[in-house]
């Protein structure tokens, strides 16, 4: 990534514009793929504020993260594409993206499978004394599983530099959390292990970068776990298998004109409009879009031209020895 | 069922039945309710009411327990695994309690608990969703395992299995879920092994959708094949595979899993010790590699076995 | 099988019978832990002294032809308890074929009509309470009995949470002994208190000093009457002192105050109760647990390993 003008608004588009290229090219990705449109601000606010020691654990739902880190688009859409240019040369696909030059080393689509080995990273950190933080993201269902709550539990006992940030695309049910949990809020769940919880509107750029921005510094000052809810809209074209995207290739011009009830929800529309309310010159915007598009372009083609994974690969890199 | 169901339909239609049938059958899950990724239990919840079928959180241990406690309470539970992947986060419950209550209480309890799952590659989904994990559960005494292969060997193993006093297993094949092929002997017990062709020359065993494979590889090889579906993957039962060997002397044990995996081991080991007089060659055995599964097109394809695969091992064994 | 009445007519706690109860309970336990010190019963037995008070406060209140109680590790005052025939206990926990499981399933793995099973692994009995639950008939509950172990545990949270939100009618007991295995509550989690969880789930919680047989049959009672009327589950912390180490054999040194037996004692005393009657009942008691063993041992014939494949399942397969 280039130094930018807005760097917040470059990091959420790089997200957005690899997901709906990725969606036009559905039928060219073998197996199932989920994307991160809608909560790209989350994504630029971790970004913005992870340093090179921290470690980001993801999940399924990584594009966006990915993205707004500076990982190369190119390799990126070569793993979910099955080429040889990924960073797995195609044995992870979309489901195990990683960059560990990036701090993502690995990524887990066991539904909160992640968050313990981030658990382990920050706690040997502490123990080595070394820099560093544990980012670990799931989504709201994963709340569900024991594991999670096994997680607040040790964090908070050994005091670990982990934040966890929690992407909710669910809405609350009937006095309660979501539908599938009972808890009157899920910032409880955490609290209850008494990691200090924080939730902010994640279609709000700014909200969710002070969000972030606040829970890091805590936890670098050495305070221990901390917990964020980013709560976002859901998407109308995320589906159980592949996405869609109902809604077209957003404009920038629809933060003013919004097309979609959507729209008023979209992360990127409202970092749009705060730019604009701030004097930015729409034009200057739409280069900034323009450019992030054409890197997106390039970058499918490159991973669509590369070869496919060669088969020798698959059963590489098993065990670290013999 | 209806004659053109394909698998998964014939198994909803057997859930459906069993609920019909029995008030005690209850159906637990992600997703069941809606219907689930594909589409096992659509239209039940609307039939039978959200009482008997229930969704749940993403929590298998814990619903997998419910399970248990469901059977002790005198259900008949249906659980859904998505992914036998998953079965990871639910051993406990279902490796410690399901298949070792009979045997801990002395006999008092039993556990009629029905867990269907999917398993298999070709979906490029990776590592966590691709796995046969068919071993895993066969060496755990007290469970039983099903694997269906037709649509109506699924609805006769949903109905045994819902029947059935004991923890059942029924794990399908992906590769088969919207198959509508059917195969000799499709009338007959899902408990037990089933010759699908005859043959003089070699034996193949094979599971799940290896079974259509061997079948396609039969009919290409030269030697005369004999073709047995498994069927039931635990307890073993060699007889069967005795039975042909007693004519074919040449064994080939074709299954999907990483070659470290426990289910050919077991077939083989236990024919090896019964049936070490019937062989006139080594018996060969057909796995995946000892890897993980890989997501891209190409590495999945490479792991996965196909027909020739198939073929060349029966020629191989032929030549001893 | 019903458990033994510890209330009066009017059914509060019969304080005297409580007594005797728990008498019973803590001498079988006496004479398990010298059965173990001399060989006679091999096995890791976890056992219950200090706990009598909630085993028997909490049976008192429930009707055990249609509740079910799911017991942890350390069982066997639950089952006693409950009225589960002390014999059949001890033939089990002596590998008996006539025991509670025919030998099968020993100390860990107990189980019964009323008390439904025991467990090895922690909490790995509540979520199939929860189950259990689903299908009780109206008015019924289910008792979950839990240590303060479990509650670290991801099975604890995902239990209650599924418990919550399809509103069963679970209690949830917690012994809080404030030791999990070998290490102190501290050293498990930054949270003091179990009955906190309550609030976290939405439903009724409450604690209780567990070395105090009539306050837990009161918090229980009040806990488990909407409970029976359909409005969900509740949870119950209830506070005893761990008085022997984790396991029979424990080379660690542990100390524990608070003996619920002397706690009822010296009620009874206060009420005008000879402290010799009492002290001679606990002698009794021992003798008679003491000669149960040994009667076991002489008596009960040994588990045959010749049933064992025949155990595995209800119906074999071909």
């Amino acid at each position: 990534m280039t130094a930018s003008t807005w760097p917040r608004l470059e990091r959420m588009l790089r997200g957005r514009r690899f997901d709906e290229r990725l969606i036009d090219v559905r039928e060219r990705v073998t197996g199932v793929f989920h994307v991160g449109i809608g909560q790209e601000a989350t994504a630029a606010a971790i970004a913005a504020v992870r340093e090179p020691d921290d470690v980001l654990m993801l999940n399924h739902r990584s594009h966006q993260h990915l993205a707004a880190n500076g990982t190369d688009l190119a390799p990126m859409f070569a793993e979910i594409l099955g080429r040889d240019l990924g960073p797995l040369r195609g044995r992870g696909g979309t489901l195990h993206l990683c960059d560990a030059d990036r701090g993502v080393p690995y990524t887990s689509s066991m539904v909160g499978g992640g968050v313990p080995v981030g658990l382990g990273v920050a706690l040997a950190k502490r123990r080595r004394g070394e820099p560093g933080i544990a980012i670990c993201c799931f989504g709201d269902g994963a709340l569900g599983e024991g594991v999670l709550h096994e997680c607040f539990n040790i964090a908070r006992l050994w005091d670990l530099p982990v934040l966890f940030v929690c992407e909710s695309n669910s809405a609350p049910a009937a006095g309660q959390a979501t539908a599938s949990q009972s808890a009157g809020a899920l910032t409880d769940l955490p609290q209850a292990h008494r990691v200090p919880a924080s939730r902010a509107d994640a279609t709000d750029p700014s909200a969710i970068d002070d969000a972030v921005r606040t829970a890091v510094a805590a936890i670098r000052g050495g305070g221990g776990p901390r917990f964020v809810l980013a709560q976002t809209a859901p998407w109308p074209g995320n589906a159980t298998f592949l996405p869609t995207n109902p809604l077209g290739r957003v404009e920038l011009s629809r933060a003013e004109r919004p097309d979609h009830e959507w729209d008023a929800h979209d992360p990127i529309l409202n970092e749009v409009r705060a730019l604009r309310r701030d004097g930015a010159d729409p034009e200057a915007l739409r280069a900034l879009d323009a450019r992030v598009a054409a890197e997106v372009e390039d970058a499918l083609r490159a991973a669509l031209d590369a070869p496919p994974a060669p088969a020798s690969v698959a059963f590489e890199n098993v065990r670290a020895s013999a | 069922m209806s004659r053109n169901d394909n698998l998964v339909q014939a198994a909803r239609a057997a859930l459906d039945d069993a609920m019909r049938r029995d008030p005690a059958v209850h159906v637990l899950g992600e997703d069941v309710v809606s219907g689930g990724p594909f589409a096992l239990t659509k239209g039940l919840a609307d039939r039978h009411g959200v009482a008997r079928v229930r969704n749940t959180p993403i929590c298998e241990g814990a619903f997998i327990g419910a399970g248990v406690g469901l059977a002790l309470a005198g259900a008949r539970p249906f659980v859904d695994i998505m992914f036998n992947d998953f079965m990871t986060a639910a051993s406990d419950q279902l490796f410690n309690n399901a298949a070792k209550l009979h045997f801990m209480g002395g006999g008092r309890y039993s556990v009629p608990l029905t867990v269907w799952t999917i398993a298999g590659a070709g979906t490029r989904w990776g590592a966590h969703h691709s796995q046969h994990l068919d071993g895993w559960f066969a060496q755990v005494a007290g469970l039983k395992v099903l694997s269906p292969t037709t649509p109506r060997m699924a609805y006769a193993s949903v109905t045994a299995a819902l029947e059935d006093p004991d923890p059942v297993v029924v794990l399908v094949d992906r590769a088969l879920l919207y198959d509508r092929v059917a195969l000799p002997g499709d009338d007959g017990d899902p408990w037990a092994p089933r010759t699908v062709r005859h043959g003089d020359d070699v034996t193949v065993v094979a599971t799940g959708r290896l079974v259509h494979l061997a079948l396609e590889a039969a009919e290409q090889a030269r030697p005369s094949v004999e073709v047995i579906d498994l069927q039931r993957i635990a307890p073993l039962d060699v007889e069967p595979i005795l039975a042909s060997l007693e004519r074919t002397s040449r064994l080939v044990l074709v299954h999907d899993e990483a070659a470290c995996g426990a289910l050919s081991a077991l077939v083989e080991s236990a024919v090896y010790e019964r049936g070490f007089w019937l062989l006139d060659a080594p018996i060969r055995r057909l796995t995946s590699p000892a890897t993980p599964v890989p997501a891209a097109a190409t590495l999945e394809d490479a792991y996965m076995l196909t027909a020739d695969d198939v073929v060349a091992a029966v020629e191989a064994v032929m030549a001893g | 099988m019903t458990a033994p009445d510890v209330t009066t007519a009017g059914g509060r706690l019969d304080l005297d019978a409580a007594h005797a109860q728990m008498s019973r309970v803590r001498a079988f336990e006496e004479a398990v832990a010298e059965g173990h010190r001399d060989g006679s019963l091999p096995g890791l037995l976890h056992l219950s002294m200090g706990a009598e008070a909630v085993a028997v406060g909490l049976m008192s209140v429930l009707d055990l032809e249609r509740d079910r109680v799911y017991s942890s590790h350390r069982p066997h005052g639950h089952f006693l308890a409950a009225g589960v025939d002390p014999r059949a206990v001890m033939a089990e926990l002596a590998g008996r074929e006539t025991g509670l499981c025919r030998g099968r399933g020993g100390t860990m793995h107990l189980m019964s009509e009323p008390v439904v099973m025991a467990t090895g692994i922690v909490g790995g009995t509540l979520p199939i309470a929860v189950g259990h639950a689903l299908r009780q008939p109206p008015g019924a509950v289910v008792v979950a009995i839990f240590g303060d172990g479990a509650v670290q545990t991801g099975i604890f949270h995902e239990s209650l949470n599924l418990a919550a939100l399809w509103k069963v009618p679970v209690l949830f007991v917690c012994e809080n002994n404030g030791w999990a295995e070998f290490s102190s509550r501290e050293e498990h989690t930054t949270v003091g208190g179990v009955v906190r969880y309550g609030d976290l789930y939405g439903i009724p919680a409450a604690e209780v000093d567990g070395a105090d047989v009539a306050a837990v049959a009161e918090a229980a009672a009040e806990l488990l009457a909407p409970v029976r009327d359909g409005a969900g589950p509740a949870l119950l912390e209830c506070h005893i002192a761990r008085l022997r180490p984790h396991y029979e054999g424990d080379w660690r040194e542990h100390r524990a105050e608070g003996d619920p037996l002397v706690a009822v004692e010296q009620a009874l005393v206060a009420r005008g109760v000879a402290a010799e009657a009492l002290a001679e009942r606990r002698q009794a008691d021992v003798h008679e647990a003491r000669a149960l063993l040994a009667s076991v041992l002489a008596d009960e014939p040994a588990a045959d390993p010749r049933h064992d494949r025949d155990l595995v399942f209800a119906r074999s397969p071909r």
